[in-house]
């Protein structure tokens, strides 16, 4: 699990990593860690580049998480889909140590790798692209009516949702009975 | 004995597991969330913070589709705060309309400003069976927009219903709400405010300024100020006027009053602000260079009316002129002070690097107004590109093109010694001056238009429909059938019988909590909302239902 893998790595003690200036002086060598998603596929980034990311950074910084200790065991985000990770990876490379523009047109247009992308960017704390998607997807629906905008983004109406609901709570309900029945067919 | 190493110890430890606690309780969560959810992410996935943040990238009508896509994202909506630079209602009497004919058979604008070059544009034309309402998005010409047939309703609740239902959520502020409406006697003003408040049911705007022009009196905008406007947010009251030129078509200069909050002066303004805590401004905004500069005028008119008079954007040549010592008053500006007695006046001349103003008042307002003139950084207010906001630089520098894109609702030009001929002749002009200026600008607005999508509401179908068309109104001959259906009152008033439709009624009783609260009710004032109001009172003895 990925989470457990996380959780060893970060308790080892080690000496405090100070993350590297975003433009790197030539003289200092850039530390580099890895990370990876849903499909093991690892990838390089620079300490500069994850300076984007609260998460990895404070994951960095406060626990002491080495170079060494970094390329032995990669970060794992098994939430994470290879490509979409591959996305924020080459958005944290080409903004490294540079102001981020107001707009950013390399985002994908399509709204599943978008979703996913929120969520992703979402969870590794990435500020400024969390801001440049959310406009994205807030730029999906302009102009569009309430019934558009339910299909595009695929929310559900009240009335499915509390149709939803009231399954759920009637599955529940029968799981609960049976559980019940069951073990009272057990008691005797 | 307390071992202090032991403790740090102990805090980084507690503080590392609290750390790793929360990424584990986080990824875990995500990962429930994505195993419970669909396969594929949609919004629902959106935690509510992220959902709030995407919803600030909103526009309006975006916002307010949202709002009717389901419970939850109505209230996610309606915790984002929005802000709205301008919103401007208009009316225009349709012509052959007479003073009788009242608010009611009038045409109403709702114009809402999104942003620089930006705006939304409501227009309510009243009709034989109710109204058509035209909707159109960075245009003036209702041919680009949509419209929509309202049967059996009147302009006027229509209006004021649609502001509620836009402006008036507590998440939304407006920079400016503005009234342009037609210049009626003081007792119709006032019962239109009282129909404002009326309809909007103790609703309240969150403006941070009041903006009325010549056409409107004190009681009709300090009923409004009081009754339909957050009081804490409210921070100034204006009064805009435009004096019509053909030498420019942007402001080249304004001459104002000002009355500072703790005024204690006479005169029409000064009695409306003794009801208010903001400082209020009457501002005539001039399209020419040479006819501003009426000082004698203005300081005896500052001197009637308490406050200061004050001419922004003057040349250089006047300041020059002065032969008086130079006094440093802050970091930004130079002042020369005139007073000589026993003139009453004294005649404050500013320079900084945004350009020239003068203040003129009464030797005893100066000392008065001293802490304002001493920390004043920049004297132009909204005429200034540098110190002023872009939207309100923008809005005051196209505000006289009013005249030509819009002259059947523009009501703040104060140029009343013309006639109707020699108007119609400055009209020409400017229109032909605006052609030159927007065929400069023709290549960048075509290339902007073909980008822009249109907001909800205010696009056309892709599936047109047929034009619209009434269907049959309400017969108010067939009171009978109205009365069973609950559609309509029969009402007798005096001498007369009414037959009132039930969408814009409102009872005689509730007139006066409404309307009378800053004047007294007087005789006048009765028969003249009697006529204002003719057919839509109805008096509680005599409906027969």
């Amino acid at each position: 699990m990925s989470s457990t893998e996380q959780g060893t790595s970060s308790a080892a003690p080690a000496e405090p990593t100070t993350a590297p200036e975003s433009a790197a002086a030539p003289e200092v060598p850039e530390s580099f860690y890895y990370v990876h998603g849903k499909d093991k596929v690892v990838h390089k980034v620079s300490a500069g580049a994850l300076q984007h990311s609260a998460l990895i950074h404070g994951m960095i910084s406060n626990l002491g998480y080495t170079e060494e200790q970094a390329k032995a065991n990669p970060f794992p985000f098994e939430n994470i889909d290879g490509d979409i990770l591959q996305m924020v990876v080459d958005w944290c490379n080409q903004h490294k140590g540079k102001p981020t523009p107001p707009e950013d047109t390399n985002l994908p247009k399509q709204k599943e790798k978008l979703f996913d992308l929120v969520l992703a960017v979402n969870y590794l704390e990435i500020k400024e692209l969390l801001t440049y998607c959310c406009k994205q997807v807030a730029m999906m629906v302009k102009g569009k009516s309430p019934e558009e905008i339910r299909e595009i983004w695929m929310i559900p109406t009240d009335a499915e949702d509390e149709a939803a609901e009231k399954e759920a709570k009637k599955r529940a309900g029968k799981e609960a009975a049976g559980e019940t029945a069951a073990a009272a067919g057990d008691a005797k | 004995m307390f071992d202090f190493l032991e403790f740090l110890e102990f805090l980084v430890f507690f503080g590392v597991s609290i750390f790793i606690g929360q990424f584990l309780k986080k990824q875990i969560f995500l990962e429930k969330s994505l195993l419970a959810g669909p396969k594929m992410a949609s919004w629902n996935q959106l935690s509510v913070e992220t959902k709030q943040e995407v919803i600030q990238y909103l526009d309006l009508m975006s916002r307010n589709a949202m709002k009717s896509v389901s419970r939850l994202d109505r209230e996610i909506v309606n915790s984002v705060d929005f802000y709205v630079p301008r919103v401007r209602l208009s009316s225009s009497k349709p012509e052959g309309s007479t003073a009788k004919s009242g608010y009611t058979e009038s045409n109403y604008l709702i114009h809402i400003y999104t942003g620089i070059e930006k705006f939304l544009r409501v227009e309510i034309v009243t009709e034989k069976n109710g109204v058509m309402v035209y909707r159109m998005e960075n245009t003036y010409n209702r041919s680009e927009g949509v419209s929509k047939a309202i049967p059996t309703i009147d302009s006027f609740p229509l209006a004021i219903k649609i502001l509620k239902s836009l402006f008036t959520h507590p998440s939304i502020t407006l920079g400016a709400l503005e009234f342009e409406l037609d210049d009626l006697p003081v007792p119709q003003q006032q019962s239109n405010a009282g129909y404002i408040i009326r309809y909007l049911d103790g609703e309240m705007f969150r403006t941070k300024t009041l903006i009325t022009n010549y056409c409107t009196n004190p009681e009709f905008d300090m009923m409004i100020f009081h009754n339909i406007l957050d009081l804490d947010v409210i921070e100034e009251i204006r009064n805009d006027g435009i004096r019509w030129d053909t030498e420019w078509l942007h402001p080249k200069k304004m001459s104002d009053f000002t009355l500072p909050s703790n005024a204690e002066t006479e005169g029409p303004l000064a009695e409306a602000q003794k009801l208010v805590h903001v400082p209020s401004y009457e501002s005539h905004i001039w399209l020419a260079d040479n006819r501003a500069h009426q000082f004698d005028a203005l300081a005896e008119r500052a001197r009637q009316r308490g406050g200061f008079a004050t001419i922004r954007f003057h040349n250089d040549e006047l300041w020059v002129q002065q032969k008086h010592p130079i006094e440093q008053i802050n970091e930004y500006v130079q002042v020369k002070r005139i007073a000589v007695p026993p003139c009453p006046y004294v005649i404050r001349w500013n320079k900084s690097k945004c350009g020239y103003w003068t203040h003129m008042t009464t030797l005893e307002y100066e000392e008065k107004c001293l802490d304002y003139f001493k920390n004043e950084k920049c004297g132009l207010r909204y005429l200034c590109k540098n110190c002023t906001d872009p939207f309100q630089y923008w809005f005051y520098q196209q505000l006289p093109r009013r005249f030509i894109h819009e002259p059947k609702w523009a009501k703040n030009g104060l140029n009343s010694e013309y006639t109707e001929e020699e108007k119609q002749e400055i009209l020409q002009k400017m229109t032909e001056q605006l052609a030159k200026d927007e065929k400069k600008n023709k290549k960048k607005e075509n290339g902007e238009k073909k980008k822009a999508v249109k907001s909800w509401g205010f696009r056309k179908s892709l599936y047109p429909k047929p034009a619209p068309k009434f269907i049959p109104g309400v017969d108010f001959d067939d009171i009978e059938s109205l009365v069973k259906q609950r559609k309509a009152f029969k009402v007798n008033m005096d001498f007369k019988t009414f037959k009132v439709n039930k969408t814009s009624w409102i009872h005689e009783s509730e007139i006066p909590s409404y309307a009378m609260d800053v004047s007294e009710p007087c005789e006048e004032y009765t028969k003249a909302l009697l006529d204002a109001l003719d057919g839509l009172i109805l008096r509680r003895n005599s409906i027969e239902n």
